[in-house]
């Protein structure tokens, strides 16, 4: 593994990159991890910021514009419920499944892949190979199906959307074991004996960590576009609780008398999704330059 | 001689390959039926070509594979009769240093952990006892302790190979397989490291296994010398009168090829013709078709290896050889004929 | 080769009998069948009678045998919401989904392939970057939510085209739309970058310092090798053709499989479900066993053996 030989660990670097912490980074970067930072920011504190109780309906002030009421900053919805609030809570909801299935997701894959490159044979046949089938469908389709068969409940749906693209931890995973089992610095941990497990976790996991983070930022977005696809389709987060998706598909109905309603959760998602698309490709641009 | 700290007997390493998809596997073999002996406190140097089964044999020593035939017995205990426990005492009595000392360290972790590791994993001390002797280790290798919290990359090649050596020293083992250990070092430092290694072993209770294809290194640094070719020991016996009278035609071309040793040696001694083959080999002698003095029998009897002079030689025409290989005045013998045809 | 095709056949014959029993364990594990498959308030005779079609009465391994019959029969009982033939439902939702899927995916190839090839040639331009952003916005956007804004534009706003429905060509234009740009965002990005790694290879500057034209090299030389990696790429974005129909197709009330999957999701209608199980996995089954098919055909490497 070519992370072996650079210069520095990669992980330290992001945070902290040798030569000046800012330099060099776009200001489209800095821009991503502004938003990232107030979504992070409305995930730990949604409650405490909302102005009113997400739920509490107003029948006299339905469909208020947005931007123009200081009582409703961005308007009210169908039942006079406070945009600012609804939002603040579902992003908080979205961001809190994704992150939890982004976890469980990442966990299931690095293992299950770090299972095939120690056992190998046909654990490793048979794990792959079940990785192949997952990769070949699309995943919504699995979930829609588990969905009919089993309902849905907050648990299962965590899980369902944990298990969405285990398959690319597996096989990066997979991949960079192998290869790192291949380093010098393995066998002699395993010679001085090194119980296995102490080599995979304190041995390889730093050196193999890059790619594994990488993964992760383009896992993320994937998984709030699809815990927020399936709530659209009603199938996700249920009410009263409230989600990005769920908002988008309660607002689909006033499209054409408060655009607001399915516009501003839409926003929050494709902002939350783009920047950190957008880190993640500038991360990887820079593990890569330190590749070369 | 006290009982052997390691013993090898018929030790022989067997690799499949597979040319195609429906082609029948063919198996190599990189090791060869291997029979040797180390005492304690004792250095053998193993030396051959990259691809003769050299770097193979100090894994089957230390049961890193396994081997397809024959046993290795460590301190009177077979290999094969290890169970769980005894592997975790075997591995801390033994240790290897590896080739390229960038890629044996761990990149993520300081020098001093990496050293203390083995300390730690075999719960010989506590955590600050071990930094210390590994701190300790480390200055004992020549570098200052300070160094402890260094990362491999802030470091020279050099340095880092030291670090290998206390590593593989922390845990104060009695054997050590050198694999091509200072291969990857500049000329000046290789000259240190080895000076190193030799200190270490006056000190300490050690026996060294020195695997390399560079010949001018083992002089300075073993006492007995294993020379391979194709997964069989070809020549093996004190480093003296080895250098002195190599009689197997390998271990003379070998010789021949090194600029530093005797001039009169050099250049006269027929090179040896062709690539080396194994797979065409079945009977007889492997080294047969580049060998300049090849005659009908090494084609039909595998040459065992039997005492001849001061050391033990595989090959038929051992003591039929003469020691001198004509000097620049005297009478052209009848190899420099064939040398000197071959040449044409 | 007709060995390697023949085991991806095998292959694909496997999967689908897997996906069948595994849809037959999942059922039996759930519940009663009967009480599952048939709506709430079939009377007893209606149970028998399905007790009877589906060997219920026997033992496991004959329900399994009858279970593959019928589903090989294409049989999958009836659906709860109307009490149709699931064929029947699910058959007449295929042509509608076809149209979408279909001309979406080759609209995706005629866009995305130009201005991939045009973006890795004519690189850090203007379109260069265009489609470079597009791919980004192509997978932080939510389908679901270009299709709300193609609908907020082109139906609430310009009223050019209506909003939902499939009773003329004009209600296609929507969804089909949303699909296409999707995956030509896709097909653009791959392709771009494809032919970028090939452009860099050794041979392309050999054939290029040859004084071979430009376009030359990189129509005859280029592409060719750019085509194999293509192939898979491509085959990705017709399997997941499906996947997006389960979520654009609602947003148009388009009436295919992938909103009927959704909605028989939502009821509950588990005949219609497992139907549909069985026809995506036989699609994808399809669609992989074609790029096999087609990688072996391009790759010569698997074509000499």
């Amino acid at each position: 593994m070519a992370f072996a030989t650079s210069s520095r660990s990669p992980t330290r670097a992001i945070g902290n990159p040798s030569r000046g912490p800012l330099r060099g980074m776009p200001v489209s970067i800095g821009l991503c991890c502004m938003w990232i930072a107030i979504v992070i920011f409305i995930g730990l504190s949604a409650t405490w910021l909302a102005p009113y109780d997400y739920t509490h309906q107003d029948p006299l002030a339905r469909f208020a514009r947005p931007f123009v009421s200081a009582a409703h900053w961005f308007g009210t919805d169908y039942l006079g419920r406070d945009v600012v609030s609804n939002l603040l809570v579902a992003t908080q909801t979205t961001l809190m499944i994704a992150l939890a299935g982004s976890l469980i997701c990442a966990l299931i894959g690095t293992s299950l892949g770090l299972i095939a490159a120690h056992f190998g044979g046909w654990m490793d046949n048979a794990i792959m190979g079940f990785a192949d089938a997952m990769a070949a469908v699309p995943f919504i389709i699995v979930a829609l199906s588990v969905l009919a068969f089993f309902g849905t409940s907050p648990l299962l749906f965590v899980f369902l959307v944990g298990f969405a693209n285990w398959e690319r931890y597996a096989r990066l995973t997979r991949g960079l074991v192998l290869s790192a089992r291949e380093e010098g610095y393995a066998e002699a941990a395993r010679i001085v004996g090194v119980p296995a497990m102490r080599i995979y976790l304190r041995h390889m996991l730093p050196n193999i960590a890059g790619p594994l983070i990488v993964q992760f930022t383009v896992n993320f977005p994937e998984i709030i576009l699809l815990e927020s696809g399936l709530s659209f389709l009603g199938l996700g987060i249920q009410p009263p609780e409230t989600s990005l998706g769920l908002m988008v598909a309660d607002g689909r109905t006033y499209l054409a008398i408060a655009w607001w309603l399915a516009a501003l959760p839409g926003a929050v998602i494709v902002l939350t999704t783009l920047s950190i698309s957008l880190l993640g490709d500038y991360l990887r641009d820079r593990l890569d330059a330190r590749l070369r | 001689m006290s009982a052997p700290l390691l013993k090898v007997s018929g030790l022989t390493k067997a690799f499949r390959h597979k040319t195609g998809f429906f082609a029948r596997p063919t198996s190599q073999l990189a090791v060869n039926s291997i029979d040797l002996e180390l005492a304690p406190h004792e250095r053998i140097g193993v030396v051959g070509e990259s691809g003769s089964g050299k770097s193979t044999l100090g894994r089957l020593l230390l049961g890193l594979t396994e081997p397809t035939e024959g046993d290795v017995w460590f301190e009177g205990v077979n290999h094969k009769e290890r169970r769980e426990r005894d592997w975790k005492a075997f591995r801390m009595r033994t240790a290897l240093v590896q080739q390229n000392p960038l890629s044996a360290l761990n990149p993520q972790m300081t020098v001093g952990q990496q050293i203390a590791e083995g300390l730690l994993v075999h719960h010989v001390c506590n955590r600050n006892f071990a930094y210390e002797r590994a701190a300790a280790m480390l200055e004992r290798v020549g570098l200052p302790g300070a160094m402890m919290n260094r990362y491999p990359h802030q470091m020279s090649g050099g340095q880092r190979q030291r670090v290998v050596i206390a590593r593989a020293l922390i845990l104060d083992p009695r054997l050590v397989v050198f694999d091509e250990a200072v291969s990857a070092l500049d000329v000046s430092v290789q000259a240190q490291v080895v000076a190193l290694l030799r200190s270490l072993w006056q000190e300490l209770d050690l026996a060294y296994v020195f695997i390399t294809h560079d010949l001018r290194i083992v002089r300075h640094l073993v006492d007995r010398i294993a020379v391979m070719y194709l997964g069989r020991v070809v020549e093996m016996g004190d480093i003296r009168s080895v250098y002195a009278w190599p009689r197997h035609p390998y271990t003379r071309a070998l010789l021949a090829s090194v600029p530093s040793l005797d001039p009169a040696i050099r250049n006269i001694e027929p090179p040896i013709k062709g690539e080396r083959d194994a797979s065409k080999v079945s009977t007889g002698c492997a080294f047969r078709s580049r060998c300049p003095f090849a005659i009908d029998r090494c084609a039909i009897e595998t040459p065992e290896l039997r005492h001849v002079g001061g050391q033990q030689v595989a090959c038929h025409l051992a003591d039929e050889l003469p020691k001198s290989i004509a000097s620049p005045g005297g009478t052209l013998s009848p190899r420099t004929a064939v040398a000197q045809e071959m040449a044409l | 080769m007709t060995a390697f095709i023949l085991a991806r056949f095998l292959r694909a014959i496997a999967v689908l009998v897997f996906t069948v029993t595994l849809v037959f364990i999942v059922l039996r594990l759930t519940g009663d069948p009967a009480q599952q498959m048939l709506s709430d308030n079939a009377g007893p005779e209606a149970l028998a009678a399905f007790n009877e079609k589906w060997g219920l009465d026997r033992s496991i391994p004959e329900q399994y045998l009858y279970y593959v019959v019928n589903a090989l029969r294409g049989d999958f009982g009836v659906s709860f919401a109307d009490g149709r033939e699931v064929f029947t439902v699910v058959a007449e939702r295929i042509p509608k989904t076809l149209v979408v899927t279909v001309s979406a995916f080759i609209l995706s190839l005629l866009i995305g392939i130009p201005a991939g090839i045009l973006a890795a040639v004519r690189r850090e331009t203007a379109l260069d970057k265009s489609v470079m952003a597009g791919a980004v916005l192509g997978y932080s956007v939510p389908n679901f939510l270009l299709g709300l804004v193609f609908i907020f534009v082109f139906a609430v706003w310009l009223r050019v085209l209506p909003s939902s429905g499939s009773s003329t060509w004009n209600h296609a234009v929507l969804p089909v739309a949303t699909f296409a740009l999707f995956n030509a965002a896709a097909i653009a990005r791959f392709m771009r970058s494809t032919l970028i790694d090939v452009l860099g290879q050794p041979y392309i500057a050999a054939a290029r310092a040859d004084g071979i034209p430009y376009w030359d090299v990189i129509l005859r030389h280029a592409l060719p090798n750019a085509a194999i990696p293509m192939v898979t790429t491509i085959g990705f974005v017709a399997g997941g053709l499906l996947g997006g129909s389960a979520l654009i197709e609602p947003v148009f009330a388009w009436p295919g499989l992938g909103s009927g999957f959704v909605n028989a999701t939502n009821t509950g209608d588990l005949p219609v479900v497992q139907a549909m199980i069985v026809l995506f996995t036989a699609f994808m089954v399809a669609i992989n066993f074609s790029v096999d098919v087609l990688y072996a055909v391009l790759n010569p490497k698997i074509r000499k053996h």
